[in-house]
């Protein structure tokens, strides 16, 4: 591998190793060129637990990556507001369903026109934080979070007060009331160690994962589909992931149990 | 506790004495003194362990969740009472050890309050071998044993060891949890044997004397 002349790109660099004793040859060999220099330049791309990893475990490995910014509240704010926009619903309020407080900032158009007295909902907040700021966590919590009619109690005082914006605002649960996944009593290492080489590896197809965890297939099926089940799995292109819903509150435990987690 | 039995016994020791000795002043000090020294020595132990049992709680040589061996008894201690301290084995069984061998016995802490406990796998090889090959095949196995503690950046080594009968490699690390040590070691084993029968080599087997 010598450099062909122009910049080079490596979009994914965690589908270039297992962690397996026969899994970190290429990215060894890899980062071995890129210190000799011979390579050029170049722009890797890589899973944030993937860098955790081979920056521990390949010696040689960039010591620094640049990162996107984490969404906090205003820039989360922001995109779900676009993505809303993008679905074709520029006139719609997002609003609590128990208060009816503002949870994204109105549409430009209709600012001046909208019923602020409700205040505005410290939802996107608390979603920013629990995410860490990640856009897919959070989108997969805000989809969880939306209904189409408030509570009882709130749709019928905007009756009385003849105030009811139904037709165009979509309801989002109050923070507390959302179910956030948790992970079940009982959980063993096991469910822990398929779950922490998922994230290592950004999914993995079943049969590498017995692999790299050196577990008997009836094992690994056993583990696999007792995940599934709980809502902890995803399974998409035949590859095992760690379901968005679920990510913080695994991250939370894999951070507890002293397991490996990346830095962002 | 059987108190009228106790009260019984008693009673019949002064009776005895009543019978069998003069209960002059003299005497019975002689005797109290007799009995005490029996007690003494009886309950010398149990006041050695209660006493170390104190000191033990400023010099801490173990603490719940350690890993610790004494006297050949390895296992992690669940409980530090008075007089001794409760470790429960990979066997799961329970091991009372009395505080008083923390004055003349040697104590192994193998995590010292933290969760740093060193594992080591063996492997013994036939001599003729490439020793960096396998070096670095088995320094592989330990870096992607899914057990290891790898968030504290604690070193993978491997030592190896000349015998008169083959080459000892040994494959120390640490495990995430000082309680996954044995599947920690069970998996670096299994892998390692893995690898090496891969590689196409031969182990050692100890000649019939060494063995023994």
């Amino acid at each position: 591998m010598e450099n062909a002349g122009g910049p080079w790109v490596i979009p994914a660099l965690e589908r270039c190793y297992l962690r397996h004793p026969h899994g970190l040859t290429l990215v060894r060999r890899f980062f071995d060129r890129l210190d000799t220099g011979r390579l050029g330049e170049g722009l890797i791309g890589c899973d944030s637990w993937a860098w955790a990893y081979l920056r521990r475990a390949v010696r040689g490995c960039p010591p620094r990556a640049l990162v996107a910014q984490a969404l906090e509240h205003e820039r989360l704010s922001a995109w779900l507001r676009q993505l809303a926009e993008g679905d074709g619903l520029q006139q719609v309020l997002f609003r609590q369903s128990d208060s009816g407080a503002l949870v994204l900032p109105p549409p430009a158009a209709l600012a001046d026109a909208v019923d602020t007295t409700a205040g505005e909902s410290d939802f996107v907040t608390h979603l920013a934080a629990h995410s860490r700021g990640i856009p897919g966590i959070a989108w997969s919590l805000w989809r969880d979070a939306l209904r189409s009619c408030p509570d009882e109690d709130l749709a019928a005082e905007k009756d009385a007060e003849g105030t009811c914006e139904m037709g165009q605002a979509v309801w989002v649960l109050p923070w507390g009331e959302i179910e956030k996944p948790a992970l079940a009593a009982g959980f063993g290492v096991e469910h822990t160690l398929v779950l922490h080489a998922l994230l290592l590896h950004d999914g993995l197809a079943a049969d590498l994962l017995a692999e790299v965890l050196s577990l008997a297939t009836g094992a690994a099926l056993g583990v696999f589909s007792e995940l599934r089940e709980a809502g902890l799995l995803e399974d998409r292109q035949d590859t095992l992931r760690v379901s968005a819903a679920i990510y913080p509150a695994v991250r939370q435990h894999l951070n507890g149990e002293g397991y490996l987690t990346d830095e962002f | 506790v059987p108190v009228v039995r106790l009260l019984v016994i008693a009673a019949a020791a002064w009776l005895i004495v009543q019978q069998s000795i003069d209960p002059t002043f003299e005497n019975l000090i002689t005797l109290f003194g007799a009995v005490g020294l029996a007690l003494g020595f009886a309950f010398k132990d149990y006041t050695s362990s209660l006493i170390a049992g104190i000191v033990t709680l400023y010099e801490m040589p173990y603490r719940l969740g350690d890993w610790i061996s004494v006297e050949g008894a390895y296992g992690e201690v669940k409980a530090i009472g008075m007089r001794a301290v409760e470790i429960v084995t990979a066997d799961d069984t329970v091991v009372v050890i009395p505080h008083l061998k923390l004055w003349d016995k040697l104590i192994f802490n193998a995590n010292d309050n933290s969760r740093n406990l060193q594992c080591t796998a063996d492997f013994y090889l036939h001599p003729r071998h490439d020793a960096a090959l396998v070096r670095r095949t088995l320094h592989d196995v330990g870096l992607t044993s899914p057990y290891l503690q790898v968030q504290n950046q604690k070193p993978v080594a491997v030592v190896v060891q000349e015998k008169p009968w083959g080459t000892h490699y040994r494959l120390k690390a640490y495990p995430v949890d000082p309680r996954d040590q044995f599947r920690f070691i069970t998996d670096l084993t299994v892998r390692g044997k893995a690898a090496l029968l891969e590689l196409g080599l031969e182990f050692a087997v100890a000649p019939a004397a060494v063995a023994a």
